[in-house]
């Protein structure tokens, strides 16, 4: 369809997946133990009754979402994010259900910064935030050689302001 | 210019300040409440505040001192701490005078300066000066603002700058008595009334006890009606007088750089902004400004940083509240030239209003799950709990098909309009090198019925985003290619 907008050109770096997994593998790996424990403790203690149902439903959600993020969720973000930097704006699409297309000028760029968690580490990729008088963008998981070259594209023409600021 | 210290009567005024705190401490403390043990220690106590709070007013006023020159501003402060700030003129966004009565009786008035950066340091304020005073500072500023213009290479803007500022709008008694009716302080009177209601009828009640209870209703109802009479000519006099107080005096100028606002009979309050700096307008309708067919245009600028005056700075870039509607479209393309109001929109698809009622009302789930919960009896009515959930279902579902009917858009040119609201509306006008961001959203059921979200956000005090749910998906596009050419307009600098 013709009335379709233009689709950005670059995606996240492909070990981007693999973090995502693993992160996720390591957050429900500390979450369970903690449920595990809860549960206990509402049987050792007789804590009120609506706790234990509260802790059931707690207990389906996760697995719920342990069943999607640790399949499809990863490969989905990945697929579905998409960015690029030209000289004038930096344009991110993103979002799995529900589809967000963001659109920034250069020029209210107002810093710009990698980040690196220690899961990021072991995959040497790169996150990149982009702040804005308004709010902070970012684009997470890029390999070490493209997000440095960004963070210094975006550094070069967020140089440049308009008059009337 | 050297460093110097603000004017000697900042301390009287800070000091009136003080007392005013301490007003009603010191009459509870001395006047009210003789007899309590601990009445010593807290007089003890009220005084020593009192006193540290003077010498800490004296000492602020020691150690603050301002410089101003061609470019900037500059501030030291701190009396163990010294802080030291530079504000250029170039970051000033609006100017703001206030003229209190105490100001007016002693022949001063007080400046603002507001910049967009948040906190206490964007303001640079002077508390009390002479009218002489401020209107120089004021045009000090202005001319070196614009000369800084001048060497960037606009020389021909001097040629063109008239002294003349021209007249677009005074507020007649009409206007005003518009207004008072607007705001509905007449409203003010039911609660008032059902009070003095009760109270007189158990007055009467006491002294008539022997007498027959026709006869006191009779009594009764006459002396209700003198009452009535009295409190809505009453009230209605004092709405006016308020509303006289407040709005009287309110004048719009401009000339070719800047729009000034004044109004207030007793409380003076001025406001200034250069043209250039205004980000958005938007004009606001109540449900009862749409009957009365009266609008509200505001000028959306970065620097309300609201602090000090409280809600009087930040009413102050409102062009007259109580506009009459169709003399607010003039009045825009009067003080903006360059600003075009499209006065045909268009309206959202059909889509859009499915969309809207198949989103689901959190506020009524929850309402729902509470009302199930709890089954309150409201005033003894008796009435099942499923009922006011129904009620309240129709009620968001009227809010939002009104909603879809009020909501407008168009893009003309280098222009975005979009209205919404649905009792109230707001209409709100920005120019393509004033949005700083745009974003755009759709979900699975959007994707379905071919609309979009679409999110403009501008610089104000807290940053604006103005949404706009419903618009056909090649509105979307064209937004969007309409944001990418922004670029065309807009100057850069070194």
């Amino acid at each position: 369809m013709d009335i379709d907008l233009p689709i950005p050109k670059q995606r996240l770096s492909k070990n981007s997946i693999k973090a995502m997994l693993i992160s996720e593998l390591i957050g429900n790996a500390i979450w369970l133990p903690i449920l595990a424990i809860l549960f206990y403790v509402d049987a050792r203690f007789d804590w009120w009754d609506w706790v234990g149902w509260v802790l059931w439903v707690v207990l389906g959600l996760t697995i719920l979402s342990m069943i999607y993020s640790l399949t499809i969720q990863p490969y989905l973000l990945y697929k579905n994010f998409r960015y690029e930097v030209d000289e004038e704006f930096l344009q991110i699409k993103q979002g799995v259900f529900i589809e967000k297309y963001e659109l920034v000028p250069m020029t209210k760029i107002q810093s710009v910064a990698t980040n690196q968690g220690p899961v990021q580490r072991r995959y040497q990729l790169y996150g990149l935030s982009v702040e804005t008088m308004s709010s902070t963008h970012t684009i997470p998981m890029l390999s070490k050689e493209i997000a440095m070259q960004l963070r210094n594209t975006i550094a070069y023409y967020a140089k440049i302001k308009e008059v009337d600021e | 210019m050297d460093y110097r210290r603000y004017s000697r009567l900042t301390i009287a005024f800070h000091i009136w300040g003080v007392l005013k705190f301490f007003f009603f401490a010191f009459l509870y403390l001395f006047i009210f409440n003789r007899e309590a043990d601990w009445i010593g220690y807290g007089r003890i106590i009220a005084a020593i505040l009192l006193i540290l709070s003077i010498i800490f007013v004296i000492f602020k006023w020691l150690t603050t001192t301002y410089k101003i020159d061609e470019v900037a501003f500059y501030l030291r402060e701190g009396f163990f701490t010294k802080h030291k700030r530079t504000i250029p003129f170039s970051k000033v966004q609006n100017v703001n005078r206030h003229t209190t009565f105490l100001h007016k009786l002693i022949g001063k008035t007080s400046l603002k300066f507001e910049t967009g950066m948040s906190g206490d340091g964007g303001t640079i304020k002077f508390e009390v000066l002479s009218k002489e005073e401020a209107d120089h500072l004021e045009d000090w500023i202005e001319k070196s603002t614009r000369n800084i213009k001048v060497s960037e290479g606009e020389e021909e803007k001097v040629e063109e700058y008239i002294e003349d500022r021209k007249l677009h709008f005074a507020a007649s008694k009409k206007d005003i008595i518009k207004a008072s009716m607007t705001s509905l302080s007449f409203l003010l009177l039911i609660p008032a009334l059902g009070s003095l209601f009760f109270m007189i009828n158990d007055f009467i009640n006491v002294e008539k006890e022997a007498e027959g209870a026709i006869h006191f209703i009779l009594s009764a109802w006459w002396l209700t009606a003198l009452v009535v009479i009295f409190l809505v000519v009453a009230s209605t006099i004092f709405g006016m007088i308020k509303t006289y107080i407040k709005y009287g005096n309110y004048r719009i100028y401009s000339d070719v750089d800047r729009i000034y606002i004044s109004r207030g009979v007793l409380d003076e309050v001025s406001f200034s902004i250069s043209k250039e700096k205004v980000q958005a307008v938007e004009i606001t309708q109540t449900l009862m400004k749409r009957i009365l067919r009266i609008a509200e245009v505001k000028l959306t600028s970065a620097g309300q940083t609201g602090g000090g005056g409280g809600d009087s700075s930040m009413e102050t870039s409102s062009l007259f509240p109580f506009l009459p509607q169709k003399d607010a479209f003039r009045l825009i393309s009067e003080i903006l030239p360059d600003y075009e109001v499209e006065e045909e929109m268009h309206k959202l698809p059909k889509n859009a209003l499915f969309a809207r009622l198949l989103k689901p009302s959190w506020l009524w789930m929850i309402a729902t799950a509470l009302l199930y919960y709890f089954q309150p009896n409201v005033l003894n009515m008796n009435m099942p709990w499923w009922l006011f959930s129904l009620l309240l279902l129709i009620l968001v579902v009227l809010l939002r098909v009104l909603d879809y009917y009020n909501s407008r858009y168009v893009l003309n040119e280098r222009f975005i309009q979009l209205k919404t609201g649905s009792l109230a509306t707001t209409l709100f006008l920005t120019r393509r090198d004033k949005v700083i961001e745009i974003e755009m959203n759709r979900g699975p059921l959007e994707k379905l019925l071919g609309i979009a979200k679409i999110t403009t956000i501008n610089r104000a005090q807290p940053v604006r985003h103005t949404h706009m749910y419903g618009v056909p998906e090649s509105f979307r596009l064209a937004f969007y290619q309409w944001y990418k050419k922004r670029g065309s307009e807009i100057e850069f600098k070194q």
